[in-house]
């Protein structure tokens, strides 16, 4: 915690600012983008939100409590992002975000940048299906393989709730892929 | 597989099937880097309108200095004694006790010593001038 402490402190100082975020973002640009593309699914969405998320990180850094770790700290703003992102873009199409989720989703197999098979696909389109809430935590515990603590401070939801709603989800993914 | 057969919790675990392009993250910091706003400066008021402020203190120098100038113009400025002699000639309103208030005392000394000097050359005149008569009887 303490070499945390520190390392946010050599992200204010002007001095050691630079290589210190360039720090920043090698550590976390892969955890980032796979979160924020299990949310926005296709790649040139998640590369647009992933550099909008480290701008913010960049620009709120100076008002970081400290509070919270500053992984899950970035975890929820790469979170807020791809959701604003999802909202904004069905907006502008004239749309719902579940129905142009679906939509993506159903068009997977034609993305360059998706290399599943027909198990995977299922298994997208199942996890398309389920609310908002309880999507996002299905991919961060199944894909991401968080841990439901740190998943809390993300979400702000209890361990017990994100326990439940993770239990929900599997059983009507299954559900989803046995029927259909 | 048999999708009745489908569990999640069977290993190995499904992966989401999400590719990245190859050397994504070996050039997103560059990439990032570039795209980066650059920090919003805090433009003072001083600085926003520094050349407002500057023309502003330059004008204010210059009327400052115009009066002062012209003060010292007028003080420096030498008038002549044929200039004086002549505006007390012809000021009619002004007395010889005008005058000789204005005298101090060296004024005095001088004149003083005029006059001797005045003295001696009319006698030395009256001597020599055989008209000297006419004068004095006129």
């Amino acid at each position: 915690m303490q070499e945390e402490k520190d390392f946010i402190l050599e992200l204010l100082n002007p001095k050691t600012q630079n290589v210190a975020f360039q720090k920043l973002v090698r550590d976390f640009q892969k955890p980032l983008y796979n979160h924020i593309r299990n949310m926005v699914l296709n790649h040139d969405d998640a590369d647009d939100v992933l550099q909008n998320t480290f701008v913010k990180v960049f620009q709120y850094l100076k008002n970081f409590k400290g509070e919270s770790k500053l992984f899950s700290w970035m975890y929820r703003i790469a979170t807020n992002e791809a959701i604003t992102f999802i909202n904004s873009k069905a907006k502008r199409n004239g749309t719902t975000s579940e129905a142009m989720q679906t939509k993506i989703v159903e068009n997977l197999q034609s993305d360059v940048y998706f290399d599943g098979n027909e198990i995977q696909i299922k298994l997208q389109k199942a996890i398309a299906v389920l609310p908002e809430k309880q999507q996002l935590v299905f991919k961060m515990k199944y894909f991401e393989e968080l841990k439901y603590e740190d998943m809390s401070e993300i979400l702000g939801t209890s361990v017990g709730a994100l326990k439940a709603s993770y239990h929900i989800a599997v059983k009507k993914i299954e559900e989803f892929v046995k029927t259909n | 597989m048999d999708m009745n057969d489908f569990k999640l919790n069977s290993e190995p675990k499904f992966n989401s099937g999400f590719e990245i392009p190859d050397n994504y993250f070996e050039n997103f910091s560059e990439r990032l880097m570039k795209n980066m706003p650059k920090e919003p400066k805090v433009i003072s008021f001083y600085a926003r309108h520094k050349s407002w402020m500057y023309s502003a203190a330059a004008i204010l120098v210059i009327a400052f200095t115009i009066p002062v100038l012209n003060m010292f113009n007028t003080t420096t400025q030498a008038v002549s004694n044929v200039e004086i002699e002549n505006y007390l000639a012809n000021r009619s309103t002004l007395t010889d006790d005008d005058i000789v208030n204005l005298l101090d005392a060296d004024d005095i000394a001088e004149l003083s010593k005029d006059a001797s000097i005045e003295n001696l050359t009319a006698d030395d005149i009256m001597s020599q001038n055989i008209d000297v008569e006419s004068y004095l009887t006129n």
